[in-house]
């Protein structure tokens, strides 16, 4: 693993704070969603989930077509991205046309992903994120740290030196404080405003429209009070039909954050129609390969891009759990930015996401659309295996163990010579915790050495099965199992 | 938008899914929506003391339970009690700036004269052709009525138009509405469909409780940025 990924995992699993805030995080989304998946059937919606989205993903350059066909019908821009460079300049060019000095924006994680912010502050521009916490890792110059919650990493005291900065004055720690100040704060954002920018959580090819979930109202607020609105998705991000939002209505909110359906669902279609009075009078939508396109057709990957963020494998898994988002160095964090990373962003780092996982499969068991994640995690490891991206003393091993392996002969001269080797290293029919090469698995685990008899020798001696397992126990007893050796 | 490069976008995508060019034909689908799926069980102290699911005292039942539920009230009423209601609303929340959608069911209800009697500072949407930003953010509490309501989940469904203003619904910190009973479905579903038939209005607005928010340490606390109360009165007038 490479020296910073260890390095912040390091970082972070000593940071108890930080620890328990994630878990605190996770616990209490893990407890409202299975709260709230005991009112509906929820394999059979997970079912349909994946067939939807698996439909969709398959036939994605049809769909595609028909939602650009329809935003334009109804006045919209489309602008399709192949990277993040080509989005970020669709985007410059739309804010440098309307001379726009001032952008709010509702939480998106792709355009995190095009580092959006950043590139427009270059030009001068003030951007603004208007989701609570977003707003609060701005102002800390931080990136989420979970897809759904971006502030979980941060205590209120931490929130109130933070809002105390901004408004030169001492905001207290309680949460209706801290909420009235960014309530008063961000509603002048809201009010003066030239360009709102937003994700999109579904585009529906039928008729055009984007599909906003959120809770706080500002994804209204930013499509409502700008005069331009523009939308940025990933490309993967549509739905056939209307008739298809009412199944991820019923499964993204539960499995999001154990609601039944978030406070706001907007739908926008276009512009404001000429009549209306408020609403953007101009649509953009910006549509992102950014190297999406790379999984489809890819029968290991295309999965992935059934996705639809709701952050529940964050919730579950036992890696986030321990070293929270940002240890993982990448915009999309947790089982999904483990598989998601290294596919969208071929360098060594990424690479090394997919080895952050215990393989252990809750993951897929909470995906609403049962995306098998462990299973791309194993398959991302082989394709580290085959690009060369391991380490050569691993490689080298891996060989030697091939050899060995294959050939009978090669085996028993192994099993033989390791045999007497591995006395000189043991003490207790352990390895020694502080064995160079061994170390990155015995300082924290027990490694036992192998069994004085091969099961070849034991057969052959005519021992049976129960002679074989009162040995085991016994070793067990010398070893004072008690599980605190792990 | 340069034409080449939506083409090119669409021709890799179709590449990579191996065809030669962008499929034009609508592909065919298994299952469309939620067909065939159960949807999510109803209270059952209400399945049993109602016998029609179809019966609309039951949906307005699980209206005003599930709308309860998410932090909202909800109750069906008889047209006397409004100035009682309004009144309450008024003093509770220290109102005196209102903004209001100009609506056939409202002002059939007289509600724009109960709020000019209480001599509160009124706006209607849609009487002046340019809406100005900062007047509509003074206001207090704002009145809708809703396009549809959906049972089991307490949502309103509000479209923008000329005279229903977005913003109503959205920058008072108390937002009433007031929804004839015939405009109230079970399931989401019906809405969706409603949607389908017709041309897809610009802005169509799915509101579940007051606003929300859990980003500060998890704790949830209402009215970040939408409002913090959320009334509807069902009503058998239309």
């Amino acid at each position: 693993m490479n020296p910073q990924f260890n390095a912040r995992i390091k970082k972070a699993v000593v940071d108890k704070k930080l620890r328990r805030a994630v878990q605190v995080a996770t616990d209490r989304l893990r407890i409202k969603k299975a709260d709230a998946m005991t009112k509906i059937d929820m394999e059979e919606w997970r079912e349909r989930g994946r067939e939807i989205r698996e439909h969709v993903v398959s036939h994605l350059d049809y769909y595609l077509a028909q939602l650009a066909d329809n935003v334009r019908q109804r006045g919209g821009q489309v602008h399709f991205c192949m990277n993040a460079n080509d989005a970020v300049q669709a985007i410059k060019n739309i804010v440098q046309t309307h001379h726009a000095t001032k952008v709010i924006k509702s939480k998106s994680m792709v355009t995190e992903e095009l580092q959006l912010n950043h590139a427009l502050e270059q030009d001068g521009v003030d951007v603004v994120e208007t989701d609570l916490g977003e707003y609060i890792i701005q102002l800390a110059g931080e990136s989420p740290s979970h897809i759904i919650a971006p502030a979980i990493h941060k205590r209120r005291e931490q929130i109130a030196e933070l809002f105390s900065q901004v408004a030169n004055q001492r905001i207290a720690s309680d949460t209706p404080s801290l909420n009235d100040y960014a309530h008063q704060v961000l509603r002048e954002k809201f009010i003066g405003a030239d360009i709102g920018i937003t994700g999109c959580n579904f585009a529906i090819a039928e008729t055009g429209t984007i599909c906003l979930f959120t809770n706080e109202g500002n994804g209204r607020m930013v499509t409502t009070l700008p005069d331009v609105h523009i939308a940025v998705m990933g490309m993967e991000r549509v739905l056939p039909s209307l008739a298809d939002l009412e199944v991820f209505m019923n499964v993204l909110p539960r499995s999001a954050t154990g609601q039944q359906l978030t406070s706001y669902v907007s739908l926008v279609t276009g512009a404001r129609e000429p009549e209306e009075l408020d609403g953007s009078r101009e649509f953009h939508l910006v549509i992102l390969d950014n190297k999406r396109s790379h999984s489809l057709g890819d029968p290991d990957f295309q999965e992935v891009l059934h996705c639809i963020r709701c952050g529940a494998c964050l919730n579950v898994c036992p890696v986030y759990r321990q070293i929270g988002g940002h240890a993982y160095g990448s915009v999309y964090s947790g089982p999904i930015g483990a598989v998601l990373t290294p596919l969208l962003r071929d360098d060594p780092e990424a690479a090394d996401l997919p080895y952050a996982s215990s393989l252990c499969g809750a993951c897929y068991e909470a995906c609403p659309v049962k995306i098998p994640l462990h299973d791309m995690l194993v398959k991302l490891r082989a394709r580290n295996v085959e690009r060369g991206h391991t380490a050569p003393a691993e490689r080298f091993a891996f060989q030697l163990y091939k050899k060995t392996f294959t050939r009978a002969k090669n085996y028993r001269v192994a099993i033989r010579s390791l045999r007497t080797v591995q006395k000189w290293f043991m003490t207790n029919g352990e390895f020694h915790s502080s064995l160079p090469v061994l170390s990155a698995w015995t300082k924290t685990r027990s490694l036992q050495g192998m069994s004085s008899q091969t099961f070849r020798e034991r057969f052959q001696k005519g021992l049976v099965i129960d002679q074989i397992s009162t040995q085991i126990s016994e070793t067990a007893k010398r070893r004072g199992v008690d599980g605190s050796d792990s | 938008m340069d034409q080449t490069v939506e083409s090119e976008f669409l021709q890799n995508v179709a590449q990579r899914l191996g065809r030669n060019e962008p499929l034009r034909a609508t592909p065919k689908r298994i299952s469309l929506g939620a067909q065939g799926l159960t949807h999510s069980h109803l209270p059952e102290s209400l399945s049993e003391s109602y016998t029609e699911e179809t019966d609309v005292a039951f949906n307005a039942a699980v209206f005003c339970l599930s709308l309860e539920n998410v932090g909202g009230q909800a109750k069906v009423i008889a047209r006397n009690e409004i100035p009682a209601i309004l009144s309450d609303i008024v003093t509770r929340h220290q109102i005196h700036s209102v903004m209001q959608w100009k609506d056939a069911l409202l002002e059939h209800l007289e509600i724009p004269s109960l709020l000019h009697d209480r001599g509160l500072d009124v706006y209607t949407w849609g009487e002046e052709s340019v809406v100005s930003k900062t007047r509509i953010e003074k206001a207090q509490l704002g009145i809708t009525s809703a396009n549809y309501a959906i049972a089991e989940t307490g949502s309103l469904v509000v479209i923008g138009n000329h005279d229903q203003g977005r913003s109503v619904s959205l920058l008072p910190s108390v937002h009433v509405a007031f929804v004839p009973l015939t405009r109230l479905y079970l399931r989401a579903q019906s809405v969706l469909q409603e949607l389908q038939q017709q041309r897809m209005p610009a802005s169509v607005n799915f509101i579940t409780g007051p606003s929300r928010t859990s980003d500060i340490e998890m704790d949830s606390t209402i009215g970040v940025h939408g409002p913090k109360y959320v009334y509807v009165f069902l009503t058998d007038e239309t």
